[in-house]
């Protein structure tokens, strides 16, 4: 999006990891994504409210990314697969 | 009032409305952006896979080989690692997913492409072709924006360079692409 990204230790997300779901998808800051079309695939793609999807927006855009979801391994690939297809920069990891 | 790319109209329904210029930039942009993806992976799919409905399942549709992340930057952009750090994981999830992210891809960019042959004008668009148009248009512009080296002051370097500049023109063209994107995002929420 437009704005340079903050480098932070942790995702961006006042998420807790939960012991069943140990793996997470981030979405990382880029230039070119609008902000507007973030927040929709967000909305569309997760079913998350728009207010939900916004601030996961303004996280990613101001702390250069944000923990999007979490749940098992393969579901979270398919959550990157996903992104990927909406052209969003995404990634996973296992969350200690 | 200003003709919108994309607009809700009275009605409920999505029109999409481009003129002849436009249409001609957006057919060669998207005849660029299939061309990069490169041709559909035939041999990819085990036809007798393929024939028992199998052809989504593992082992049926990938290669052994690891599969590298892409040199061409647009490429490596519309491709990321999925595992940062971790070259074989990424490999990994390339070889069980690229093939079928480019498929869809592609079959984006065509179905947006096709929509532009009946030309200039007004008409209504279903759902299913906005949202082709919506991924693809996201594509042009991450594939542009790689080639224009994009970065967070793009609107201030746009405006700062020069009209004689080569560049000058493709930049235009990245930054109106984000106006059409802009209006269909608005158009769809």
């Amino acid at each position: 999006m437009s704005v340079a990204p903050v480098e932070t230790d942790r995702p961006a997300s006042d998420q807790r990891t939960d012991p069943d779901r140990p793996w997470v998808t981030i979405v990382w800051n880029d230039p070119v994504n609008l902000m507007s079309y973030v927040t929709y695939v967000f909305q569309q793609y997760f079913g998350y409210s728009k207010e939900k999807a916004t601030t996961l927006m303004l996280d990613v855009h101001q702390k250069g990314r944000a923990v999007v979801s979490s749940g098992t391994r393969e579901e979270m690939e398919r959550d990157v697969e996903a992104m990927h297809s909406y052209g969003l920069w995404a990634t996973l990891r296992h969350d200690v | 009032m200003v003709r919108l790319p994309f607009r809700r109209g009275r009605g409920g329904e999505v029109v999409m409305a481009f003129d002849a210029a436009e249409i001609g930039v957006l057919r060669q942009l998207l005849g660029e952006l299939i061309t990069l993806l490169g041709p559909e992976q035939e041999g990819a799919v085990d036809p007798l896979a393929r024939e028992l409905g199998l052809a989504e399942l593992e082992g049926f549709t990938v290669g052994t080989e690891p599969v590298r992340a892409p040199d061409d930057p647009a490429l490596a952009r519309l491709f990321p690692d999925a595992y940062p750090g971790d070259t074989e994981s990424s490999s990994d999830f390339r070889r069980f997913t690229q093939p079928g992210l480019a498929s869809r891809k592609r079959q984006d960019a065509q179905a947006a492409r096709a929509s532009l042959d009946a030309g200039p004008g007004r008409r209504p668009v279903d759902d299913a072709l906005l949202h082709s148009w919506l991924r693809t248009l996201t594509d042009l512009r991450l594939a542009l924006g790689a080639r224009l080296e994009v970065d967070e002051e793009f609107d201030r370097t746009y405006q700062a360079t020069p009209d004689t500049d080569p560049r000058k023109p493709t930049m235009a063209v990245y930054a109106w692409l984000g106006w059409v994107q802009e209006t269909l995002v608005r158009a769809l929420s």
